[in-house]
């Protein structure tokens, strides 16, 4: 079997999903620090609708910029996302059966599922499952999900995130990220290695925390008045803005000990108002 | 006679969830065997990581039925009634006796059969398991989710259902290396599920990672992962790696916490220092040399990591690091770390004094104090947190800090864990049992301190250190006096308290004396005797551990039961008499002879108290206190406390009170148990 290109991986990856049911979304639209944060799994995963999702996320975190040095670690990686609801009786076996659509056979390797409990405290979200270990090397996450915005889902959604990157670094045997194959002739470090350096310069340098700062206070009010006017979708892209700003400012080391909690809270509430309204706004719709 | 063979089927349990089981399993099964009225000849119970088995042996084909007696209508009640009540037990009306004035039914009833019960005894079981974390998923609730059962009466299936799955005979084995299996019966069971590449058996399970380590050669377990690694695999084969040995410049600790922390690898010895060499279980391995080389390639990775981490944190220096603190906040909201190595270094200091410690350890605890938070921001323990300390203490080094500083940074973690390693050193001790005070003092200051079972910030773990530490070492300290500091330098330092300053101190100061209990417990003192010696009013934990350990001493005394009893008769009547108590005790009131010589022995005996109790000897004071015994009874037998004359009256429950306070100083002695 020829070895995966970045590409030809990810739309492995698609293709398998889209047989099983998924929805092939799109990375959403403006900055997360996880796929987890697009609409398409924190608000579809509260309320009782079935749905069954797959996309690619660019995973913004300014804080993890190395200017494109270190060979797996980036303001910017990759998530492969999925999300079934509810989660299904099979679902370990069915994401055994991606890793082998990508050209790895789970018998050839030592697979693992250990246990791991995620928590999003700026989510107000939380569930328990494991980091799947291929090798000794952790792979994806695979969560149940709990709670969202601080409401019980019913049902239980199974999320499967695998890191796209250590994925294909293994599939190709290369020891930096920099040089995996992205498309026959051109490597990831061809793509992306200008945007580490200006957007590490950018995000621990030159950003502007005074403009910053006021521009968290804004989009938390703008939130407030979507919500008041019962436009939940448009009052969490508020809140993800709010939540990119606060890594900026965070990885600008501006960030005073003393607000730092109050920050948290701020923008947790702010996802829980948004999970309340989401519900709402969809049982009145019926 | 008959076997039984239960296998609950999970998704893989968390090694933690497999120890809880593998603890409650026995009992459970014990009273669901119980509950459905069934003997059996043996049990045994087995957990892994996909299955909890149960092999129950001996039990008999059915429960037997038992007779019993129905009382039915009236005897006078008319004949339709009784033709009634006579079909309704499968009887014909002449089969009723009469009785009593009633008719009854005498009921046979049928023996119940075997497989009609199992079902309930994995009822039982499972819904009787507790975690400590449980998870929904669409289907119930468990540790994680339950996927299949097997119930196996010798050959027969037998029918239940749990968690809406019908139980079968079809087991899993393996997940690569094995797939689906019938299974025979309970006593082929661990053999097929053997022939699938599934070890149930644990003991079996270590035995073969044990040997396999030991193949490997001499390989070192410090920070103790064989047991969880027993339940990360059900097919254990251990394999072994190598690494470059460039990396055995980094300090041993930190080549093993890179194995060790999260990979749960074995480091292997090579005379004195550590080979370039590692062990691991695999969960099967089909084809070792591509399971080799996955592991080979993440050591290495965090083995770089930990160099270029390393090396970035010597060229920039424990002192720049320190610098740093004041950055980073410490829990949410309780100012910087910056913040908090200064309310150390004072409580440390404080400490110092108050247990009278050698002259050369208080520079060392001052200077051990500013430095002890650096290495939280080096970049080694942001790779590895379980560096914490140790990092700190090397980099310390480095700039020359002398042994005793960089000895106490590396202590102030310990203990780790409940009964883990206490700090070797005074000034790591005193650094130690400050940095927890004031972690505990500020936690519950702004109202973060534990909610039932959360406990986000480990300050149980935190006060049990507290208790160990002082407890070893014999330091005596105030608690309320350290933890009222902590608060006020909190304040002092523009944090805003979620609550008035100081309310919070007399419950944290509770909360770390509720670790002494189990600090005791495998000394043989009691939970009476233990709340009793908190009765006594001490806010330190060297003292109530004294006093409880001699009330254990005295347990079953006559003169321990003879006071016991004096003091509780004491508190009744001080407590009945509160409203007309006087408020100062006047001895010219004195009037009769038992009063005043009850008032003599109290004078004595306090005296008496005080000097025991100075010298936090108990037994002594035990033995002062019942002088006051023959006295009391006296006066009770004597004197009328309830006199008319209510100055008299007040003065003599005012004495009455004092001598139960008296008493008081060597326990609550009213949570005894009784003669």
């Amino acid at each position: 079997m020829h070895t995966h290109t970045f590409q030809t991986m990810v739309s492995a990856l698609q293709s398998f999903w889209e047989q099983r049911g998924c929805v092939i979304a799109t990375p959403y639209h403006t900055e997360v620090g996880a796929g987890t944060s697009n609409p398409a799994t924190f608000l579809r995963v509260l309320g009782p609708e079935p749905w069954r999702v797959a996309y690619v996320e660019p995973s913004i975190r300014p804080d993890d910029g190395r200017y494109g040095e270190n060979p797996y670690r980036f303001q910017m990686h990759h998530q492969f996302q999925v999300v079934l609801k509810p989660a299904p009786d099979d679902v370990q076996d069915l994401y055994l059966a991606s890793l082998a659509a990508i050209g790895i056979e789970p018998a050839d390797h030592d697979v693992r599922f250990v246990e791991d409990n995620w928590e999003s405290p700026t989510l107000g979200a939380w569930g328990l499952g494991w980091e799947v270990w291929l090798d000794g090397m952790e792979i994806t996450q695979f969560t149940y999900f709990q709670q969202a915005g601080g409401i019980e889902c019913e049902p239980v959604s199974a999320e499967l995130t695998y890191g796209l990157e250590r994925l294909a670094m293994y599939l190709q045997g290369v020891e930096r990220a920099q040089e995996l194959v992205m498309a026959p002739g051109v490597t990831y470090g061809d793509v992306f290695q200008e945007n580490e350096r200006q957007f590490s310069t950018y995000n621990y340098e030159v950003a502007d925390t005074a403009m910053l700062a006021r521009h968290f206070d804004d989009h938390e009010a703008e939130a407030g008045r979507c919500l008041a006017a019962g436009l939940p979708l448009a009052a969490y892209d508020q809140a993800l803005k709010c939540s990119h700003i606060f890594n900026l400012l965070d990885a600008r080391r501006a960030i005073a000990v003393t607000d730092r909690a109050a920050y948290i809270l701020r923008m947790r509430s702010v996802a829980q108002a948004v999970a309340r309204t989401y519900l709402q706004t969809g049982e009145d719709d019926g | 006679m008959a076997d039984l063979l239960i296998e609950i089927g999970c998704e893989e349990l968390p090694a933690v969830a497999c120890r809880e089981a593998r603890a409650q399993l026995p009992d459970l099964l014990r009273s669901g065997l119980e509950q459905a009225g069934l003997e059996a000849g043996a049990f045994e119970t087995h957990v892994g990581p996909r299955r909890l088995a149960a092999i129950v042996t001996g039990l008999p084909a059915s429960r037997a039925a038992v007779r019993r007696d129905v009382r039915g209508p009236r005897a006078d009640a008319p004949e339709q009634a009784r033709a009634g009540f006579a079909r309704k037990h499968g009887l014909e009306a002449a089969d009723l006796e009469e009785r009593e004035g009633f008719v009854w039914a005498v009921v046979e009833g049928a023996d119940t059969p075997l497989g009609e019960l199992v079902g309930g005894v994995v009822e039982t079981v499972v819904s009787g398991l507790q975690f400590g974390k449980t998870m929904r998923w669409p289907g119930g609730r468990f540790s994680r989710p339950v996927r299949w059962l097997v119930l196996k009466i010798d050959e027969q299936v037998a029918e239940a259902e749990l968690l809406g799955l019908w139980a079968g005979e079809h087991s899993r084995g393996h997940r690569f290396l094995g797939g689906e299996t019938r299974v025979r019966s309970a006593a082929t069971y661990l053999a097929d599920l053997r022939d699938v590449k599934v070890v149930v058996d644990e003991d079996d399970r270590r035995e073969a990672i044990r040997s396999g380590l030991d193949a490997v050669g001499s390989w070192i377990d410090p920070m103790g992962k064989f047991d969880e690694v027993v339940d990360l695999v059900e097919w254990p084969v251990v394999l072994e790696g190598d690494f470059p040995e460039r990396y055995l410049v980094l300090p041993d600790w930190v080549v093993v916490t890179a194995m060790q922390s999260h990979q749960r690898y074995f480091p292997v010895s090579d005379g004195p220092g550590l080979a370039p060499r590692f062990a691991f279980v695999a969960n099967g391995a089909a084809k070792p040399e591509i399971v080799i080389a996955g592991n080979r390639a993440v050591l290495i990775g965090r083995l770089e990591d930990a160099a270029f981490a390393y090396e970035k944190d010597l060229d920039l220096g424990i002192e720049a690091m320190a610098a740093e603190l004041g950055r980073v906040s410490f829990l949410e909201g309780a100012g910087s770390l910056a913040d908090k190595q200064v309310r150390v270094r004072e409580l440390a200091e404080l400490l110092a004094d108050r247990v009278d410690a050698e002259p050369g350890v208080r520079p060392a605890v001052a200077r051990a104090a500013e430095l002890c938070k650096a290495d939280l921001v080096s970049k080694l323990v942001s790779e590895f947190s379980e560096l914490e300390g140790f990092a700190g203490s090397v980099y310390a080094r480095q700039e020359g800090e002398p042994a005793d500083v960089c000895e106490a940074i590396r202590e102030h973690h310990q203990p780790v864990e409940a009964g883990g390693v206490l700090p070797g050193s005074e000034a790591g001790a005193l650094l130690a049992v400050a940095d927890k005070i004031d972690t505990i003092a500020a936690a519950f200051a702004i109202g973060v301190q534990p909610t039932g079972s959360r406990d986000p910030y480990g300050l149980r773990r935190a006060a049990a250190g507290v208790v160990a530490i002082t407890l070893a070492r014999g330091f005596e300290l105030g608690l309320p006096e350290l933890m009222s500091r902590s608060v006020q330098t909190l304040v002092a330092q523009g944090c805003e308290l979620k609550r008035k300053p100081l309310e919070s101190v007399p419950e944290a100061v509770e909360f770390v004396l509720d670790r002494v209990g189990a600090a005791l417990e495998p000394e043989g003192v009691s939970i009476e005797e233990l709340r009793a010696a908190r009765g006594a009013g001490h806010t330190a934990p060297v003292p109530m551990a004294a006093l409880a350990r001699a009330l254990r001493d005295a347990r079953g005394s006559e003169r321990l039961a003879a006071v016991r009893d004096a003091y509780g008769r004491c508190v009744r009547i001080a407590a009945k008499g509160e409203a007309e108590m006087a408020e100062r005790f006047d001895a010219a009131l004195l009037r009769e002879e038992a009063e005043r010589a009850l008032y003599e022995q109290l004078v004595a005996t306090d005296e008496q108290l005080a000097d025991c109790v100075a010298r936090r000897d108990y037994a002594c004071a035990l033995d002062a206190t019942s002088g006051l015994v023959d006295p009391l009874n006296r006066f009770f037998d004597e004197v009328l406390v309830m006199d008319p004359d209510l100055a008299l009256r007040g003065n003599r429950l005012k004495l009455v009170f004092n001598v139960a306070a008296a008493i008081r100083s060597t326990g609550d002695l009213d949570q005894l148990p009784g003669g």
